[in-house]
Formats: structure tokens, sequence, C-alpha cells
């Protein structure tokens, strides 16, 4: 469930990406500088860096590590006979 | 002599030194952990932790454009750079380090790979799919190289003009001094950079650059910051900038255009031209200055009276990196006080001007307003997926220690890249509407003819007057550029090795001693040529437009490498459909586009799509990566499913 929550949350982060609502907004500023769409973009890649966070902490694939002793040293895979 | 005497130019000239004195050391550092295996020289012996796994990933990732050509880049298209490149390259690249990045080195740990093409051969069955594959990866890479030593000598060039007028003079017929006077020669700084990255690349392989990575990451990081922070005192503070910006070119803070933008695009246009038919001293009239590359910048040891009276032109493109760095001191635009132009009361009312100085009315010419879709702001997230299949970034993901090393580079990448480019982007939009000594900082806007984005940031840093920051910043622009450029040199110099003459020529039997030897061989082989290459394309400028198209045909590899991790069913034919596809693709657009803007011109980067009864603009990537996507689904279906040991080489648990 926490895995479909945190991948949802990032699709979803990616649709609101898309902020078209600031679109034509040139008066309204955050911090009394920063255009607001600049500080929404900002606020956009914060939350990347936590989404991601989480993916990081709770959807890791378990299937990753390869220790020394599994590790082959290089020779062509013959495949298809 | 105090740092501060010393001649124009050379206290930056100091600064590039230290920080390519560093590189050597850590290179010569990197030595004394080196075992003398191909292995440790390719892919550090997969043993680089963590942290410098970040730092080295997002230095290689980030390019010159991060800190110079996100300005400049901001200053023509405005606020919505940010959300188009930075912020959704935070989403996408940290998905491609997820779902790409950390099961390739899974892959390439388990079964010995160092390059992605013996990967490749691997999972599709395909002993010559580097036939197709190589000279594409090797293709789209060497313009960023070019691209790169350009940009450093050129950036060495202007950083150090006036430093050394005895040793490299540079005087017109009459015996004046030209701009370039005293500047280290093009041929020298390409050189002396070049043959820095080589060493240390010679010294300690895929080490050396992880930990140079490392460094560069840490210097652009504090240039970004110091940068942004100067240049808003300058501009008398965060908040006067911006309300300059609201104020003359308020359409740079928005991705619309609205009527209210045209009205005081309008306004400002007029008290523009009317400024300068009453001649008033000072006035910058747009128009282009005679002349080749770089001769338009007036020059420092002008006289003061005679640079006041230059029209500030636009030069030709100088690369990717020029500008950077420029004059801290000497012969630009006269600036005063900090802000002074900016104080003062209302002159000018109307629709969203809530108050420009009296001083500054008719300085400016205002940008022209131009609208960016939201269809083009959507499509440029097709292009960071090529960080997916840059062979340099598959070969520092390779030196990991462990799949939880990516970890952090996952988590962080998005934040770092806020970091760099925020700032970036500010000063960009900023550079629109700064004014400093009674005249624009920036004196040419994106419509005239010539136009230099990438002097923007430059220009910004000369008006400081303060020859660190110059300094610090052509160091960090430089720190921008090497960081990519020993990678590529390392993943090339690697491909050559395995992918050609072991596997071709050696039949894969080469002994670790052979791989080490060629490694470096092949490295010093493609230093050289990308170094003769530069001396020679230098002038030519085709590389400059191939250049912009190089991510989108890394992207248009994305669905090839997507699939072959995790679509079982994939196959060769479906591989080698997709990749001709996109990459056709790709080809089609730029030669049209080369045909009709002239190849060495600055091509449009949107291409028409034509769908729903209407034709959208978009950028290349988009359709070259669903086209090759959709020829990898069909041709797949349609031939025979890989081989079951394939199956279970590369997708165990089903």
């Amino acid at each position: 469930m926490i895995r479909i929550t945190i991948f949802g949350a990032l699709m979803l982060l990616a649709i609101l990406h898309q902020d078209f609502w600031w679109r034509d907004d040139h008066r309204t500023l955050v911090f009394g500088f920063l255009p607001v769409s600049l500080a929404y973009h900002i606020g956009v890649s914060i939350a990347a860096c936590l989404l991601w966070g989480l993916a990081c902490r709770y959807c890791w694939p378990r299937d990753l590590e390869v220790t020394d002793g599994d590790a082959e040293t290089y020779t062509p895979h013959g495949g298809r006979p | 002599m105090l740092l501060a005497d010393l001649p124009p130019g050379q206290l930056q000239l100091w600064i590039i030194v230290a920080y390519l004195a560093a590189l050597i050391l850590l290179g010569v550092a990197s030595t004394t952990v080196f075992k003398g295996t191909a292995v440790d020289y390719f892919v550090a012996s997969r043993g680089v932790g963590p942290v410098l796994l970040v730092l080295s990933v997002f230095g290689t990732t980030m390019t010159a454009f991060a800190i110079q050509g996100s300005s400049g880049e901001a200053w023509k298209s405005g606020v919505g750079v940010y959300g188009k490149m930075a912020s959704w390259s935070g989403i996408v690249h940290a998905a491609c380090f997820f779902l790409v990045g950390a099961k390739l080195w899974s892959l390439g740990k388990r079964y010995g790979y160092q390059t992605q093409i013996q990967f490749f051969r691997d999972r599709l069955e395909s002993r010559n799919i580097g036939v197709l594959l190589f000279p594409i990866l090797a293709l789209l890479q060497m313009p960023y190289i070019i691209l790169g030593i350009l940009g450093a000598g050129t950036m060495i060039g202007v950083a150090t003009r006036g430093a050394f007028p005895h040793l490299f003079p540079m005087l017109d017929a009459a015996g004046a001094p030209m701009l370039g006077h005293g500047a280290v020669p093009f041929w020298l700084a390409t050189l002396v950079c070049t043959a820095v990255v080589w060493l240390y690349v010679w010294l300690g392989g895929a080490r050396a650059t992880a930990w140079a990575n490392g460094l560069q990451t840490i210097i652009f990081l504090i240039v970004g910051v110091v940068t942004f922070y100067f240049v808003a005192d300058r501009l008398g503070g965060f908040a006067q900038a911006t309300k300059m910006v609201q104020e003359y070119n308020p359409s740079k803070l928005t991705r619309a255009v609205t009527a209210e933008h045209h009205q005081i695009y309008e306004q400002r246009l007029a008290e523009w031209t009317a400024y300068q038919s009453q001649g008033r001293e000072g006035a910058v009239p747009p128009t282009r200055a005679a002349g080749g590359a770089g001769d338009a910048l007036p020059p420092r040891n002008t006289e003061p009276s005679k640079v006041e009276s230059q029209n500030v032109e636009p030069p030709e493109a100088q690369g990717a990196a020029q500008g950077g760095g420029s004059s801290g001191s000497g012969g630009g635009p006269k600036v005063q006080g900090s802000g002074e132009a900016l104080q003062g009361g209302p002159e000018v009312r109307g629709p969203g001007v809530a108050g420009a100085d009296r001083s500054s009315v008719g300085i400016l010419k205002p940008h022209k307003p131009k609208e960016m879709t939201e269809l083009e702001f959507l499509s440029y997230g097709f292009i960071p997926l090529s960080v997916a299949m840059f062979p340099h970034l598959f070969q520092l993901w390779l030196t990991a220690r462990s799949a939880k090393s990516f970890r952090l580079t996952v988590t962080l990448h998005p934040l770092l890249i806020m970091l760099i480019w925020a700032p970036c982007i500010a000063i960009g939009i900023w550079a629109t509407s700064a004014i400093a000594g009674g005249k624009p900082i920036v004196p040419f806007t994106p419509e005239s003819p010539g136009a230099n984005a990438n002097q923007v940031l430059g220009l910004m840093v000369a008006s400081l007057k303060n020859p660190y920051v110059s300094g610090l910043l052509a160091a960090g622009v430089l720190a921008a550029i090497l960081g990519g450029m020993d990678a590529q040199f390392l993943s090339l110099g690697s491909m050559f090795t395995h992918d050609v003459v072991d596997h071709y020529v050696k039949h894969d039997a080469m002994t670790d001693r052979q791989r080490l030897l060629f490694g470096r061989l092949f490295v010093i082989a493609v230093v050289l040529v990308s170094w003769v290459l530069t001396l020679v394309l230098r002038e030519t400028r085709p590389i400059f437009g191939l250049a912009i198209w190089c991510f989108s045909g890394f992207s248009a590899l994305f669905p090839l490498v997507i699939g072959a991790l995790y679509w079982r069913r994939m196959t060769k034919w479906g591989a080698y459909a997709s990749v001709i596809t996109g990459i056709g693709l790709g080809v089609c657009y730029y030669v049209k586009a080369g045909l009709e803007a002239g190849f060495s011109a600055p091509m449009e980067p949107l291409v028409p799509l034509p769908g729903l009864g209407q034709t959208w603009a978009v950028v290349p990537a988009c359709p070259m990566v669903l086209a090759a996507a959709a020829a990898l689904v069909l041709v797949s279906l349609l031939t025979r499913p890989p081989a079951r040991s394939t199956v279970v080489r590369f997708f165990p648990a089903g």
C-alpha cells in the first residue's frame, strides 16, 4: 500500500508540475522577490527530493544487491544456441 | 604586491590555476589507492560510497549550461525555464537513477559489464548491436566534448583579458589593443585544460574522475550562491531587482503573454524610442556592432570616453561557456554605486507599472513578450530521459559500492539541481531589467541580431567590478565544463577498449593489463582528437547547432534501456527498430531544421507534431521517444521472443 501511495504521489507531482494556474501571474511574489511560478517550482524540486527519499526508504527493490562472491568477470553470454 | 594590485585578469588567472592545480593534486592522490587493474581504472573497483557518488553524478550531469546557459535562457525566455528544465530534471533524473541506474549497477557487478554495449549484447542476444550503438553513442558524445573544450578556452580567454599584454599582445593594424589583448590564447588555454583533465584521468581513472567531480560540484554550488548574493546586492536587493522586472518586462515572470504585457511592452518601447531620439548621453542603441567573434565588447584598455560611446553589442556566439567570468574590471560599461539608478519616484503610470524610476525611464529597451506554450513546457519532460543512456554516467554508476549507494543520489539530486539552477535563473530574469550607472547592464535584447545569451551572466558579474567574484565564476564555469569532460574521456576510452578492440580484435580475451594499457592509450587518443577538432571547428560553428540535438538523441535511446531492463519480451529486432526509428527521426528533424535555418545558425529547438486536427510545437525528443517506443513494442511482438536462458539471466525472479 505504501508503495502505491508513494509512486502515486510521484505521479501526482509530475501532473502538478504543469502549473497552468500561475501561467499569467506576474504580480504575486513570494518572500517579496520570488515570482510565484518560480517559487512553486522550487517547491516542486523540494517535494521531489522528499518523495524520492521516501521511495528509496520504502520502495527500494530488494534484489539489487550483489555481493563480491556473486560477481562474475565478463564473458559474453551465449543466449540463443 | 597585494592581490588587488595585480593587472586586470591576473587574479582570475591565478584562481583558475589554483583550481587546475587542485585537480592535478586529486589525480596524484588517487594513485595512492590505485590498484593497477583495468577494473580499478574504469570503474574504481566498484568502491565509491554514497556521498562521493551523489557529488560525482551531479557534477557529471550538470554541464556549463547549468550555470551560464540557464541564466541566458531565463533572460531570453523567462521564469518558465526553471520549470521546463530544472524541476523536470529533478523528477525525471531521479527516476532514471532509481529505475535504470541502480538496476544497471546490479547487472554490471553481477556479470562484470564495463560498458553499455556489453550489457546490450548479452541482453539482446546480439553480438553486433555495438556496430549500431557504438557510432551513435560516440557521435552523440563528441559534440559535447568539443563544446566543453571550446567553452573552457573561450572562458579563460575572456577571464584573463589584460593579464599579459606583453606576452600575448593582440593589436589591430593601427596598433591599438583589441579585445583579447593580453589574454591567454585559445590554443594554449584549451591545451592546458585538456592536458590537466587527461593527466588526472590517466593517473587515477574513474576514481580520480569521481573525486574531481566531487570537488567540481562543491565549487559550482558555491559559485551559484555567491554570485546570486552579490548580484542581488548590486541591484539594490532581491525585492528591488524583481520589481524592476515587473515594471519593464513582466512577461519574463510568467509563461503566458497577456494583453497587459503587450501594453507595457509598447509603452516601454515608446519610451525607449523617445529616449534614443533625444540622443541622451549614455543611450545604448541596440544596433549590432560589426566584426567577428568577440570583437564587439569594449576592450579593457579603451579610453573611458570611447567605451561610453561604443555600442556594447552582442558578439557572435563564442561557444557554450563564453562570457563566463568576463571582465571583473576594466573596460566594461561604467558602473556606479549600488542600486543608484533604481531609486526615485514614479514617473510612468500604466497597467502593471508600479513606479519606475524617473532616471531609468527610456534607458532599457524592453524584451518583446514571448509565450511559452503549455505543450512546450510539458514536452521538455522528455529531455531529461537522456541521462538514462549517457555513457559517461553509466561509467560512474558502475563505480558505486552498493545498490544502496544510489539512494542518496536519487534523493538529493532534485535538491542539488534546485540549489544551482534557482539562483542562476533569478539572475537571468533580473538581467532583463537591470540598470547600473544609468545604463542597462545587458545592453542588448534577445531580438538584437546576433544576441548571445551566454554573455548574460558574465555581464552581470562584470557589473560587480569584483575580480574575486569574476575569478570564482570563471572557476565555477570551468568546473562545470571539466566535470563532464573527464568522465566522457574515460567512457569513450572504455568503449573503444572493450567494445571495439577487445570484442572484435581480441574476441573478448584481452588480459587485464592489456585493457588497462589500451584504455589509457585510447583516452590519450580521444583527448588529442577532441582538442584538434576543437581548433579546427572553432571558426566553422556547425557544432553549436548540433549539440542542441544530442540530448534528444540520448533521450531517443531511453525506450531501449527501459525495455531491456523491464520487459522480458523485448527482442533484438525490436531494439534495432527502436534505435533506427528514434535516431533516424532525429536525423530527419535535424537535417530539415538545418536546411531551413542553416546548420551553423541557432536552430529552433521545437518541431511540429501534428495531432487532433492541428500542429503542435514540441521538443524533438518527444516524438523521437514516442516513435522509438512504438517501434520497439511493435517489432518485439512480431519477432521471436528471447531465449529462455536470457530471460532467466536478466529476470531471475520470474
